[in-house]
């Protein structure tokens, strides 16, 4: 590390020469800020693996992927106002830019067949007004067909839905909010008291999640900058610090914004937490240095302000470079997930931590040598404040009497927390990121049970030879994993092709229900596939009849119960060959979501073991003792467990939101570990007791671990006001691990060090 | 009388036999025949030199929009018609796929009665359909499936519905009046090496067409409609009509070959005249329901 030290030295008796590449630096990356995008939707929290890469395949082949529905409730949707609103509603939104095709009673075609006549015509044919007996005729023939019942209207008639599908230019370029902001719009110009419209599917979803997680970015940063300045201003009461501090804070983010547009990395749903996590992480070692700006610190350096800063950056470099590092390492463990957004994530708050970490001993030293040393140099008696000092000199003092007493509860409440880590429920669903009062989850709420489930999956059967899906014996082998599918709890409908010819065959007999049958004659099929247009059967067959798939839709958001339902599908498709050259798979959205969180849930544990192993090697290099890098883990794991412990205690779910926990603050809890252990060795390596190493360690060490911890709670804990609930989760669970981190570092290790410290140090000198 | 190859080239070439010699050709010859006089003498040079600048708006002024959509309603098509028409429909990247049919047409004053029958692929041979398309009001349409031996009376006024999951809708086949829309002459230009006028088709009634508009491009000679761009309502490209190949059978030109792409299904059908022969005094009969059946 002794070049660590000559870098300080140079760096802090040129002052001027550092603080201009910094302004350079500024300026640089001010330049490049405007190439900084913000990606305004959640695409890219999927995993992008073999299944996705099909779907995406199979959405490029069929049309109408991507919906949202809207759902018009009312006391009876068949009265003459209400039908007439619903097309003009339907005619409004097919207007809409990016919405590629509109279906509800109002633009579904409507088949009928007679003896003589077969017909062919829109639902709502008649032009308004209707007249009671054809509204009591419509509302009969609606609450009658399979394809409306309850994809389009409610089995009670009490509200219809309007589907829209968007295109994919629209998904591609991610103007889902521009179509939603116009559908908002159209529903509020046609308000009445008696009907309450709810907004739901993907796209709402999706708009839903990232204006939330967006609108609550624009609120944390601020929020956190200004509660860290205070927090600062309280604990050092100092203008100068604060003004120095904020100035760290601020270079840190500018420079992550940077980094950010010259690696091409958008801001988005994950990587947008970066910023306020970046300005919690750089106070922290800040905090370590000017909690060592002492007036004796001054004095011994004769009053020489630039003798006494190296001094300090001396004694706090290399603990803050490992503790840099460590946290670095607890981000970039994170890749292992296999998700993009998460790698995104994981390398630039590794990045932020080098900035802060640069920031701290290349910009706040220079800004501090402006002012005059004894404005500065001022910490002990204003900061830490005497009575922190006075009461961990206390504790310091009584740790001999209270070993015992600490070590066993310690142990107790590890062992409560173990047994509540296996009571941690794992699950993901997507509504349970919304509060219970937002408008979607509401509109979940009631809609679903009426008009169907929004999620949905696909079966995708291909063959090699065309038209093979006019063949009798694939269309019936279709027909079967349909009815299965159907009786399959929490699937709200299923159709396909099979559909399509079932009710044309109804048709051709008279509308009779006896024949509401698959053809068993292929010419029979392809003359009915005559009568249809192209556009009907686009969306479940393609153009050459050897690719068709069976559109499932869910209603379970949970990740678990959706998982259910496609092992269920999975099950008897293995168990069902299916007919010869024809292949079946399981595709879609639902697919997606459960490969997704399932390799979060999975990689999480990847992801935790690497963080540990990495944090423990270097934490040994940093001791230059593997039995201390070892030791140094215990403290570290102890928050870990305490937090998923209350995650059991109040069932909260590890789900992709609160996965990252574990992870990162396995990097931030041994921050504080390693300037204690640091301190501690120092002063049993000048011959101090192990009692005098930890009274030291605990007096000159403990007031920075204590305010760290507290500012670091702080700062995660303001993400609690946030309104995404992962989010809000995420900093609960943060700030909890912090001040379990306080709790191991201040009270477990001690106590540790005080029963077998004798021992180790044994150990490691033999 | 009415069109009967309106099956293998799509409504917009539809027309209506009447008169030989138009206005427009009048207005030709008159410019010609000043050209030449132009020749001697330098009064006459200056004023060529004037035809030639004003010339489109005075002596060769071209027709009005109006007036070339009348045209093409009214081309001769001859009384009635049979045809044989192979109809290819291919997905874009996708594998083609041929259907035969044998097409027979005639006209009944205000009325066209025209059977449609496939005749290959097997699985869809003897399906027919019958149309009876009645000048301003709604088609009746017989189909008969040989699968059920039934023949069925079709109502539908969906005219944007496809016809045999074809990219022609009933729209496309049919005939539409002049009055229904605006014409705007935007100029001329050259398809497959013939001059024609450009001309922009906007319906009146917004709900009367599937197209928000339609730009033509009609052939100066046959009057019939060598390309055409239908647009959807939001303004966006639908659907692209182009005629391949015309030729002059029985002195009635007609378009042998007529390609449909509809640019959202991405999707075309080419419709191909194979043999096509006007005028040879098609009994009633065919056209009738018992002989739909008795095929």
């Amino acid at each position: 590390m002794k070049i660590l030290n000559q870098i300080i030295h140079y760096t802090t008796y040129h002052p001027i020469q550092v603080l201009l590449l910094n302004c350079m630096l500024f300026i640089v990356c001010l330049f490049i800020l405007p190439g900084v995008k913000i990606l305004n939707t959640t695409d890219n929290f999927l995993l992008n693996d073999a299944d996705k890469k099909y779907y995406d395949q199979l959405k490029a082949e069929f049309k109408n992927n991507e919906f949202f529905l809207v759902g018009v409730q009312t006391k009876n949707v068949f009265t003459d106002k209400n039908l007439r609103l619903l097309i003009s509603l339907s005619e409004q939104i097919e207007n809409v830019p990016g919405v590629q095709e509109v279906r509800s009673l109002a633009t579904v075609d409507y088949i009928v067949g007679s003896e003589s006549d077969f017909t062919v015509r829109k639902f709502l044919s008649e032009d308004p007004p209707y007249t009671k007996q054809q509204l009591d005729k419509l509302r009969l023939s609606a609450l009658r067909e399979k394809f409306y019942v309850p994809a389009l209207i409610s089995a009670d008639g009490t509200t219809a839905g309007i589907i829209g599908f968007v295109d994919e230019e629209t998904r591609e370029k991610h103007r889902r909010k521009e179509v939603m902001d116009k559908i908002h719009s159209i529903l509020a110009s046609q308000k009445t008291e008696d009907i309450t419209y709810h907004v739901l599917g993907w796209t709402a979803t999706d708009v839903a999640l990232s204006d939330m997680m967006m609108s609550d970015l624009q609120l944390l940063f601020p929020l956190c900058f200004t509660i860290m300045v205070l927090c600062i201003f309280l604990i050092f009461r100092n203008k100068r610090l604060v003004l120095i501090a904020a100035a760290c804070m601020l270079g840190s983010t500018i420079a992550t914004l940077g980094a950010f547009s010259l690696t091409g990395v958008t801001i988005n749903n994950l990587t947008g937490a970066v910023l306020p996590l970046c300005l919690s992480m750089a106070l922290a070692d800040i905090v370590h240095l000017m909690s060592h700006l002492n007036p004796e610190q001054l004095s011994a350096h004769k009053n020489d302000k630039y003798a006494a800063l190296v001094s300090v950056q001396e004694q706090i470099i290399t603990p803050c470079l490992f503790t840099s590092v460590t946290t670095g390492l607890g981000f970039l463990s994170l890749m292992s997930c296999g998700l993009d957004s998460m790698k995104d994530f994981a390398y630039i708050s590794a990045l932020a931590m080098l900035f802060e970490f640069y920031f701290t001993f290349f910009l706040a030293p220079q800004l501090l040598l402006i002012c005059s040393s004894e404005k500065i140099f001022t910490v002990p008696s204003k900061a830490s404040g005497s009575s922190l000092t006075r009461a961990l000199s206390a504790w310091a003092q009584s740790l001999k009497r209270y070993t015992g007493i600490t070590l066993l509860s310690a142990g107790i409440l590890l062992a409560i927390a173990t047994y509540q880590l296996f009571q941690v429920p794992v699950e993901t669903d997507l509504t349970s990121y919304l509060k219970p009062t937002h408008p979607l989850r509401k509109a979940i709420h009631y809609t679903e049970p009426k008009l169907g489930g929004t999620n949905s999956f696909n079966i995708s059967l291909r063959s090699k030879s065309i038209d093979e899906f006019k063949s009798v014996e694939n269309l019936n082998y279709i027909e079967k994993l349909q009815a299965f599918i159907e009786n399959i709890e929490n699937v709200s409908t299923a159709h396909s092709l099979v559909d399509f010819l079932k009710d044309m065959n109804k048709s051709f007999y008279n509308e009779s229900d006896e024949h509401y049958l698959l053809p068993q004659r292929r010419d029979l099929i392809e003359q009915y596939l005559l009568l249809y247009d192209g556009k009907d059967l686009d969306d479940f067959v393609n153009a050459d009849f050897n690719h068709t798939r069976i559109v499932i839709r869910i209603s379970p958001h949970s990740i678990r119960k959706q998982k259910d339902i496609l092992s269920q599908v999975q099950n008897w498709i293995e168990q069902h060959q299916p007919p010869h050259e024809v292949t079946v798979q399981v595709t879609g959205d639902a697919l997606n979501n459960v490969n997704t969180a399932t390799a979060l849930v999975d990689g999480q544990m990847k992801s935790f073991a690497i963080a540990l192993l990495l944090v423990g090697v270097l934490l040994a290099i940093a001791f230059e003792s593997l039995s201390w890098g070892l030791f140094s883990l215990i403290p570290n794991i102890i928050p870990v467990l305490l937090t998923f412990g209350l995650m059991g205690i109040f069932q909260i779910p590890l789900d992709t939101g609160t996965i990252m926990v574990a992870s990162i603050s396995l990097g931030i809890a041994c921050d504080d570990t390693l300037h204690f252990i640091f301190h501690y060795r120092d002063r049993r390596k000048t011959g101090d007791t192990v009692s005098n190493a930890l009274l030291s360690t605990l007096t000159r060490k403990g007031s920075a671990i204590i305010i760290s911890s507290i500012i670091l709670s702080l700062g995660f804990g303001i993400l609690f006001v946030g309104s995404f609930v992962p989010i809000i989760y995420f900093g609960l669970l943060c700030s909890v691990t912090m001040i379990s981190a306080l709790y191991a570092d201040i009270a477990v290790l001690p106590a540790i060090l005080q029963r077998w410290g004798h021992r180790q140090t044994q150990d490691s000198q033999q | 009388m009415r069109s009967k190859t309106s099956f293998a080239c799509g409504g917009l070439l539809e027309s209506r036999s009447k008169s030989h010699s138009s206005t427009i050709q009048r207005k030709t010859l008159l410019g010609t025949s000043l050209m030449k006089l132009t020749a001697t003498s330098l009064f006459l040079l200056t004023f060529i030199c004037l035809q030639t600048v004003l010339g489109p708006v005075c002596c060769l002024a071209e027709p009005s929009a109006q007036e070339i959509a009348q045209r093409v309603f009214d081309r001769n098509d001859g009384t009635d018609s049979v045809s044989e028409v192979t109809m290819t429909l291919t997905p874009d990247g996708g594998s083609p796929r041929e259907r035969r049919m044998e097409v027979s047409a005639k006209d009944y004053g205000e009325l066209t009665k025209r059977l449609i029958v496939f005749t290959s692929p097997k699985s869809i041979k003897d399906t027919s359909f019958l149309t009876w398309e009645q000048f301003e009001d709604r088609d009746t349409q017989f189909l008969y499936l040989p699968a059920l031996r039934r023949v069925r009376r079709i109502a539908s006024d969906q005219k944007d519905r496809s016809f045999v999951n074809s990219d022609f809708s009933y729209e496309d086949l049919e005939r539409r009046k002049v009055e229904l829309d605006t014409y705007k002459l935007l100029g001329t230009d050259t398809i497959i090496n013939r001059p024609v006028w450009k001309l922009v088709r906007t319906p009146k009634e917004k709900s009367s067409s599937q197209y928000s508009k339609s730009e033509m491009w009609v052939d100066k000679e046959s009057f019939l409609v060598l390309r055409a761009d239908m647009y959807n309502s939001k303004g966006e490209l639908f659907k692209k009509l182009t005629v391949q190949n015309i030729k002059k059978i029985d002195g009635i030109w007609t378009a042998m070959e007529v390609r449909m792409h509809d640019a959202e299904r991405e999707h075309t059908t080419t419709n191909v005249i194979q043999s096509i022969a006007y005028n040879k005094g098609i009994s009633d009969e065919v056209f009738t329901k018992s002989h739909m059946e008795r095929r």
